[in-house]
């Protein structure tokens, strides 16, 4: 290896009042130009360890020993004004979350002419002249406009890649990148991606990349440091450490990761659909601007058709603001229905009487996205899932409430436990108890494992299969990843603004997509896939486009039209 | 609790309060002197062994005085916090919840009385029922009602995004019960720290009252009342000034200490109201 | 933009009328008949009915109040019954002290809170912010008036260097008035910077917490820049909101200052009021603040956007 440009050596790092490390003696080192992944699940410390090389720790965290070599200067030996040259001018660095890492209060100009001035010590027109450059580089539409406006004006894709501008605007030999797209969605990240390496390449900025995505981290870098719990577990060339690994940790986790398992289960039998949804619309009213007038209503879904067979999987894909949960919420009476029928095994939703209604709505149950959210912090476990039990005794609410415990994988010892006291994967558990404790012919499961690190994902993912194959309810399961999907669906429909683009089964789906939205979407996932005894990355390869008439890349308009098979997709109308 | 008190402010806070409570209990038992009797003889009498804190323009031994009126103030406080603090989340948590016209109408009203500086809604409400410690009760509650309900208001929006009260509406759960089950007893650690303030408050503007004259009537002691009576003797007697404000500050001081603790604890990022 | 100040303040329109119909029904709630307790009960009955039809006492509650509210919207808050002087002259009078001890100590205590509460964030749980927020929690705990009474008692009756009651309005000797002032503002400015500076360090606090904080200092920017450029104007937003509450416990705390200084300001004359049991003044007084406190928190409102572009106009 050449002069290294960044060698870290036995950095440890613990919080203030603790003895145990959450670093536990990280040795890295980084050529110039070179691009290196650090990836590892929550509490792993990859993000402790960022921040520790430009001498940011949060409040709490300390260096316990360790050094920091950049340039061949020690970093933890600087004093904080030489330091401050070093921030910046010659490391750059940009965060996860693009709506708090820009400052609200001041324009882009201002923040992305700030490290300009104080380090070159340009003239105000210089400094607009680079910024705008670095804008466009970055593909901002009218960059000199953009410099006089304010965050909020920018959407989260569109923000990320000023945050990213403005680190390299200085040209810094080396940025750090905290998690830079894992707020993003799929198409966005990509596009994001593509315009940092590039830009990278082109000042020779060597890049440490921290994610938690091993497919992020295969397409980006050319080395990767597996890490977990604070130690390292593995460092070397993405191939072959981590496409043919050696170690079992990351072979754990490649094999964690969602991928489609087994065939396609057999096509829905013609028996009369369990859930069926007919022109289905939802609308938010619009907050109330006054006393005077409420503007018209926000439409978030434009007439969904769908329809859902007993014991099958029906996967809702799309991005944010697709109205894919608005769908599962509105079937559950969580948002404003404007318009359309639902009905549950052949009975109209609308004509019931309100109990009737109530009792037919425990039928269906929900898993909620965020097990830190959907649990009462005030509740012991038990009564949570024995929550919807009603005129049962105390001796059958117990039994009850211990089966659906055990049936999810917990053992008595939690009953008494409060949510805090549980791990993110035991408390998606739990939500799962809650719902299957009722009998539902129906769960809808909204992003129930993005929020969970990818083994316990893959964990959940196949109780929650293994479950239904058990009690043979339905799901309805809502995501954004097409991994997930993959895995878990019989049947998916891609959502786009609030419309369905295509819809079909799995493999069909899948393997010949063919609206332009969905192939997109497609292209765009950084993917590992098994190749003989070890991993392949890269994007999946798409089969050639289908020339279809009236296939635009427009969403409005359109109708469902069908391919083969039960495969559909929105063109313009005939 | 252990380590609750092992905080610095915590075990300061309890200590200065606890003299209060202390107070409070020897002035409701017994104490040195009867703290109503005049004594024309022995007015405006320095601290000496025979009346610890001097007497006043009354003749009146000062320091029992004191302990009386550290029970009337506790009394009268408490009694204030209970009161707003019963009407307030009734009233936010059904606003908060129900939302709508309900929720518009509470909004403005709150912020009608809350543009009355609470010392000021106060001494007009004395004014027209007159000063007695009922009348303080329910002149202090309810100036205080508008920010137990904009706290508890807060709160109910805020859960209201939570998932489990959704979770609890899919279980078939109806509102009221959602909201006596989930969203109050999680309002419950906001309202903790913000009833300790509120205690201070109240105890704050209770002398204050007392010292207008519009507060507790004399001849009960207060020591907001106390003090307004050292000021006719501020050349005369200067400790009749010193020893009612010093138990107010150290009262106020140990309940500030405690509630900043208690906020800590709680709810690290709380903000201060 | 046009729209949006209307509309602001248009909807001042319902919370200035709730207010309205409060103070008009705290003065109905008064024990017994009101012209007796106005006159004593040693008038004769035909004098009483006389008042009452005169005050249209006689008619429904609904009547008299938009009555009475006919009269405030022109201006005639009534006549003081004590000194018979028109109510809303003299209070205006008035104010002019109030307004006085009011706005300097809120700009002293501006002046002295922020940085203070800035620098205690800054430094959190460290050795100066002991002591900062020490000393606050030690200063909100002092009553005001209390604070004012050994004012008194030092500077006045020991030291002699300063007048302790009375007043000189400034505009007949400047400086004389101002010695009147020092008083009566260091004691509610003490108290006020407590409260203020506490607000201050929290928000600043959370701010300093964020990511942007973070980028900033990733950028190599000094510490002060850090602080002033990026967290002040973001920390400084909640605290502005802030000042409406600010001036209406400034403003309830001069009731109580004004009677320990006997000053002749609008708190001395509500609370004169209060004892003669004169009606018009109660109700002007509480009405005036009240409208004061309103536009405040309107023209906060309309200031607010300038601090967070996120706000729109």
């Amino acid at each position: 290896m050449t002069r290294s440009l960044l060698s870290i050596e036995d950095l440890r790092i613990g919080f203030a009042g603790s003895e145990r490390l959450a670093v536990k003696g990280i040795d890295l080192a980084m050529a110039p130009g070179e691009r290196l992944g650090v990836v590892g699940e929550s509490g792993s410390g990859k993000t402790l360890l960022a921040r520790a090389i430009l001498g940011l720790l949060p409040p709490g965290a300390q260096r316990r020993a360790g050094r920091i070599l950049f340039d061949g200067q020690d970093l933890t030996d600087l004093s904080p004004a030489t330091l401050r040259h070093v921030r910046g001018r010659r490391i750059g660095m940009v965060f996860q979350e693009p709506m708090v890492s820009l400052n609200p209060a001041l324009t882009i100009g201002r923040q992305l002419g700030e490290g300009l001035i104080l380090h070159e010590g340009l003239s105000a027109a210089e400094v607009r002249r680079r910024s705008v450059e670095m804008l466009d580089a970055f593909r901002m539409v009218d960059a000199a406009n953009c410099l006089d406006k304010y965050p909020h004006e920018f959407s989260g894709g569109m923000r990320q890649r000023i945050m990213i501008a403005s680190a390299l605007l200085l040209r810094p030999a080396l940025l750090i990148a905290d998690e830079p797209t894992t707020a993003l969605d799929v198409i966005v990240q990509k596009q994001v991606l593509d315009l940092t390496l590039a830009a990278c390449r082109d000042l020779g900025t060597a890049l440490l990349l921290i994610t938690h995505d091993l497919g992020v981290v295969a397409d980006c870098c050319e080395r990767v440091l597996v890490m977990r719990h604070g130690d390292p577990v593995t460092q070397g060339p993405v191939d072959p450490v981590l496409l043919r690994p050696s170690d079992p940790y990351t072979r754990q986790l490649l094999h964690s990761l969602p991928r489609r398992q087994g065939v396609e289960t057999a096509p829905a039998a013609p028996a009369p659909p369990l859930l069926s949804i007919k022109d289905l619309r939802v609308a938010y009213p619009a907050r109330r601007r006054g006393l005077f007038r409420r503007p018209p209503a926000r439409p978030v879904l434009h007439g969904i058709d769908l329809s859902l067979a007993r014991g099958e999987t029906l996967a809702l894909v799309g991005e944010s603001g697709s109205g894919k949960t608005t769908l599962g919420r509105a079937l559950l009476g969580l948002a404003p229905v404007a318009g359309g029928r639902v009905s549950l095994d052949g009975q109209d939703i609308a004509t019931l009487s309100a109990p009737e209604r109530r009792a037919l709505a425990r039928r269906v149950q929900m898993v909620f996205q965020d097990p830190f959210s959907s649990l009462d912090p005030r509740w012991r476990i038990a009564r949570i899932v024995g929550e919807g039990l009603t005129g049962v005794t105390a001796a059958e609410r117990a039994t009850r409430v211990a089966a659906a415990l055990s049936d999810v994988g917990l053992g008595d010892g939690f009953a008494d436990r409060f949510p805090h006291e549980l791990s993110g994967g035991q408390r998606q558990r739990v939500a799962i108890a809650r719902a299957i404790i009722m009998k539902p012919d129906l769960i809808v499961a909204d992003e129930p494992v993005s929020a969970l690190d990818v083994t316990v994902q893959a964990q959940i993912l196949s109780l929650l299969k293994d479950l239904q194959r058990r009690h043979g309810f339905s799901y309805l399961f809502i995501s954004h990843h097409l991994g997930v999907v993959e895995q878990v669906a019989d049947r998916v429909m891609v959502l786009y603004r609030g419309h369905v683009v295509e819809e079909g089964a799995r493999d069909d789906l899948f393997d010949r997509p063919t609206h332009p939205y969905t192939r997109r979407l497609m292209a765009a996932v950084p993917e590992i896939l098994p190749d003989g005894d070890g991993f392949r990355a890269g994007h999946r390869p798409l089969p050639a486009p289908v020339p279809l008439p009236g296939l635009t890349p427009v969403e409005q308009g359109g109708v469902l039209t069908l391919l083969q098979g039960g495969h559909r997709v929105r063109c313009a109308a005939p | 609790m252990t380590r609750f008190l092992s905080r610095p402010n915590a075990a300061l806070g309890l200590i200065f309060f606890s003299f209060m409570l202390l107070a409070a209990a020897w002035g409701l038992l017994a104490t040195p002197y009867d703290p109503l009797r005049p004594d024309v003889w022995a007015r405006l009498q320095a601290p000496s062994a025979l009346h610890w804190l001097g007497t006043d323009g009354f003749g009146r031994d000062v320091f029992s005085r004191l302990l009386v009126a550290a029970w009337v103030s506790a009394g009268v406080s408490m009694a204030t916090v209970a009161l707003s603090v019963t009407l307030g989340t009734a009233i936010g948590a059904v606003a908060g919840y129900l939302g709508g016209r309900v929720d518009d109408g509470v909004t403005v009203l709150m912020d009608a009385l809350m543009s009355f500086p609470a010392i000021l809604l106060a001494l007009g409400i004395l004014a027209a029922i007159g000063p007695s410690p009922g009348g303080v009760v329910l002149a202090l509650g309810l100036a205080y009602t508008p920010s137990v309900v904009r706290v508890v208001r807060g709160s109910v929006l805020s859960l209201k995004e939570r998932e489990f009260i959704d979770a609890a509406r899919v279980l078939g759960h109806g509102p009221l019960r959602t909201l006596l089950t989930h969203v109050i007893p999680n309002c419950l650690t906001p309202l903790t720290v913000l009833a300790t303030a509120m205690f201070g408050n109240a105890l704050l503007s209770e002398s204050a009252l007392s010292f207008l004259g519009a507060g507790v009537p004399p001849p009960a002691p207060t020591w907001g009342g106390m003090l307004a009576e050292g000021r006719q003797h501020v050349q005369a007697a200067p400790w009749l000034c010193i020893f009612p404000g010093l138990a107010i500050s150290m009262a106020l001081l140990g309940i500030n200490l405690l509630g900043d603790a208690l906020r800590d604890l709680l709810d690290p990022r709380m903000n201060k109201l | 933009m046009g729209a949006y100040l209307l509309r602001r303040c248009l909807m001042t329109l319902p919370t200035l009328l709730i207010v309205a119909v409060i103070v008009f029904l705290l003065m109905r709630l008064v024990p017994g008949d009101p012209v007796s307790v106005m006159v004593g009960d040693m008038a004769d009955p035909a004098t009483i009915a006389a008042i009452t039809r005169n005050l249209g006492l006689d008619q429904p509650l609904p009547v008299q109040f938009l009555h009475w509210l006919g009269n405030i919207l022109t201006g005639d808050f009534g006549t003081s019954i004590t000194t018979g002087e028109a109510v809303l002259p003299a209070m205006l009078h008035r104010l002019g002290v109030t307004a006085q001890i009011v706005l300097i100590s809120m700009t002293l205590a501006m002046l002295i809170a922020v940085p203070a509460g800035m620098l205690a964030a800054w430094r959190q749980n460290k050795g100066t912010d002991m002591v900062i927020t020490g000393l606050l929690v030690l200063f909100i705990s002092v009553p005001s008036f209390w604070v004012g009474l050994l004012l008194i008692l030092l500077f006045g009756v020991e030291l002699g260097w300063l007048p302790t009651v009375g007043y000189v309005a400034i505009t007949d000797d400047p400086l004389r008035g101002l010695l009147y002032l020092i008083l009566p503002c260091a004691s509610l400015v003490l108290v006020e910077m407590g409260v203020v500076a506490r607000m201050m360090r929290s928000g600043m606090i959370d701010v300093l917490r964020l990511d942007y904080i973070t980028h900033a200092r990733a950028k190599g920017l000094a510490e002060g820049p850090v602080l002033w450029r990026h967290a002040f104007p973001n920390a400084f937003a909640p605290t502005l909101t802030f000042i409406g509450l600010l001036l209406g416990s400034l403003l309830g705390g001069a009731v109580v200052i004004e009677t320990v200084f006997t000053l002749p300001g609008l708190g001395r004359f509500l609370v004169d009021a209060i004892e003669a049991r004169d009606y018009p003044v109660i109700q002007g007084c509480l009405l005036l603040v009240a409208m004061i406190r309103i536009l405040v928190n309107l023209a906060v409102d309309l200031a607010y956007p300038l601090l967070d572009p996120r706000v729109q106009l």
